[in-house]
């Protein structure tokens, strides 16, 4: 009940705040995932309300706001030890297993001596003010923060990580300040500080872009607090300054679409946790695409961080957990994704995506169709094979299956 | 003396229509260039998309267009699925950039990108960038004159130049002698140049702002047997547009 009242809240105060000019809109997205895992089969669905408003107060005042409401069914509880190999495993003890657990949404509820899984959850997404200034744009409020050129990993992008299979989902928002200074047509200043409890763990970006011929650039750095958890013994994390220093670019070289996109990070270690492989890293992303005649569009990525392993021996438990919890954008160093899409007919677009550990060798396959059902329907249906061997990046007990979802927007 | 003066009068009108009838390619071609890049305009217009099996979508969208087509922007309004989305054209679709609301991600894209469908639709981003691509990636020849559509014409061949990025190996184009309008263009692929792939045909030609502007072009697929109609709802032509619109900053607003 408490969860309606905050809902309808949420819905009607922006509503009765700025009257008949809001614009609002979304989509409902009920989800299939099935998976198979060491001969079990599971099912894990869920509906997503997505809400979006928006309201452009003046030529130089907008609000825009977005708010999730998602339930989970099916299994929704999962421990992720379940699908590690046994070496990995091995080294937790009996008691501290549980921990590894985790629901879908996040949400357990004590109720008495009950503990009730709650797995739906509702969240205020972004809710933002723009202010347009002569000299410059000033964004406030939780907002979505994208950074990069890279199309499935962004190592500039120390605010989201995205899922290799579904690089495109929207990520979620940031309370965050945004200044965004241009300069002349073809320069710019961008800049973030996403608020902590302290200025020192406040995040801060300052980036300057450009552009150069038929290519944009950017530099940039950007300093903020990061943690790596000790998952062994469920320590609290270390505590790092992180400090990132690079750039990207995107254009064309005959004919090809070209962009890279890569930084240095140092890291201060400030106190707690100190694992001996977390060290000065850098990671680079770079990427080619191309359109053909027929409309068949391929594209192909390749990505290497220094901080992650060369081979599957070296896995750790908390890399593993790291890379889950975003702690660490992968495990295994030098990966290469490969896309193409074919406009079948109008309506059907098929294609298929693949992510290849080259440190691992190993691989995930995810076929794909896109469908316009109606107007404003749309249908996506993925598949996702793991061709690796138990303790590889892609191992194939990390579950084979695919998803479906449907998209409905109003 | 009046008769003489007739005559003589006569003898430069028919001098001057003969001069007219004589134009050469390359100045059709650049009046055809002319009449479709405006100084600028601002456009509202519908996109429906008949596919094989007869299941229609319909897509709205606006247009800004200004330095005679070096710079072009594109807005979806309609359906819900894409609103908000736009496309930035700057140097005469040379330079692409995509704003995706939904992740609010400006992309900067190469100029491939344009042979993609528009939506899925018969149209490319390349047919919908404002350009001066007839001139740039084309060598225009006059092949003589006929009857399309109930208009007089110029039929000229477009054929690309090498090294051009254009998706078409040739063109066919009906330009109407009187207004400058291509009424019909055949589109040959490069992979099939001895076939048209797609007709263009405008219909319902109005004088807006005393330009003539075809308000219903019709794309026809003949590879696909699918068709999309594309409807100018509202036009308006050399008005101010402020060049902040064609930027990033302009993308994110």
């Amino acid at each position: 009940m408490k969860r309606l009242i905050i809902l309808l809240i949420l819905l009607f105060t922006p509503i009765l705040v700025f009257a008949g000019d809001l614009e609002w809109g979304g989509y409902f997205e009920p989800q299939y995932m099935g998976l198979e895992i060491r001969d079990n089969f599971y099912n894990l669905m869920s509906n997503k309300l997505r809400v979006d408003l928006s309201r452009d107060m003046s030529d130089r005042v907008s609000f825009g706001a977005n708010f999730d409401y998602i339930t989970y069914h099916g299994k929704t509880e999962w421990n992720i030890l379940d699908y590690l190999p046994a070496n990995i495993t091995d080294q937790v003890p009996e008691m501290l297993r549980p921990l590894y657990k985790f629901n879908f949404g996040d949400m357990v509820q004590n109720i008495g001596p009950m503990t009730i899984a709650r797995p739906d959850r509702i969240f205020l997404d972004n809710a933002y003010i723009r202010l347009a200034f002569d000299k410059f744009d000033l964004t406030v409020g939780k907002q979505q923060l994208s950074m990069g050129s890279g199309y499935t990993w962004n190592p500039t992008d120390l605010f989201n990580t995205k899922d290799v299979l579904d690089p495109t989902y929207e990520q979620p928002g940031h309370n965050a300040v945004r200044l965004d200074i241009p300069l002349g047509d073809r320069y710019g200043i961008e800049s973030y500080l996403a608020p902590d409890e302290e200025w020192e763990n406040t995040a801060k970006m300052l980036k300057l872009k450009g552009r150069l011929g038929h290519f944009d650039f950017s530099v940039l750095g950007l300093h903020r607090y990061w943690s790596y958890t000790d998952y062994i013994q469920f320590n609290p994390g270390g505590i790092y300054n992180r400090t990132l220093i690079g750039g990207d670019f995107a254009g064309e070289l005959f004919g090809l679409g070209l962009w890279g996109e890569g930084g240095y990070n140092f890291l201060e270690h400030k106190q707690g946790f100190k694992p001996e492989e977390v060290k000065d890293h850098w990671e680079l992303v770079v990427g080619s695409d191309y359109t053909f005649q027929s409309g068949l569009y391929v594209m192909a990525e390749y990505y290497q961080n220094s901080m992650a392993h060369a081979k599957k021996e070296e896995y750790t438990l908390n890399n593993w957990m790291w890379m889950l919890s975003s702690e660490m954008k992968t495990i295994s160093r030098q990966q290469a994704f490969g896309l193409w899409q074919y406009p079948l007919t109008d309506l059907i677009t098929i294609g298929s995506y693949t992510i290849f550990s080259i440190s691992d060798r190993s691989a995930a396959l995810a076929p794909m169709v896109l469908y316009s059902l109606y107007e404003d329907v749309e249908l996506t249906i993925f598949g996702n094979i793991y061709t690796g061997t138990e303790g590889s990046a892609y191992a194939g007990n990390m579950g084979n299956g695919g998803l479906a979802r449907l998209r409905v927007y109003f | 003396m009046y008769k003489y003066i007739t005559l003589l009068l006569i003898m430069f009108l028919a001098t001057g229509y003969s001069r007219s009838q004589e134009l050469a390619a390359g100045e059709i071609i650049n009046k055809v260039n002319e009449l479709m890049n405006q100084g600028s305009s601002k456009a509202i217009m519908t996109m429906t998309i008949t596919t094989s099996s007869g299941q229609k979508r319909t897509f709205e969208y606006l247009t800004y267009s200004k330095n005679k087509g070096e710079k072009n922007l594109m807005i979806y309004m309609a359906p819900k699925r894409v609103k908000g989305q736009k496309m930035l054209m700057l140097n005469n679709a040379d330079d692409i950039w995509a704003y995706f609301v939904r992740t609010k991600r400006v992309r900067k894209l190469a100029t491939h990108a344009k042979k993609q469908k528009m939506e899925g639709s018969d149209f490319s981003y390349e047919d919908m960038g404002g350009s001066n691509s007839f001139i740039t990636d084309f060598d225009a020849k006059k092949t003589g004159s006929e009857t399309k559509e109930g208009y007089k014409c110029y039929k000229l061949e477009l054929v690309k130049k090498p090294g051009s990025g254009s998706s078409y190996a040739k063109m066919i184009m009906w330009v109407i002698k009187e207004n400058f309008v291509p009424i019909v263009i055949d589109y040959y692929d490069e992979d099939s140049p001895d076939r048209v792939g797609k007709t263009l045909l405008q219909q319902n030609i109005k004088e807006i702002d005393g330009i003539p502007t075809g308000t219903k072009i019709i794309m026809t697929n003949k590879n696909d047997d699918t068709n999309t109609i594309m409807v100018i709802k509202e036009i308006e032509y050399n008005i101010q547009l402020d060049d902040d619109m064609f930027t990033e900053r302009g993308l994110r607003k």
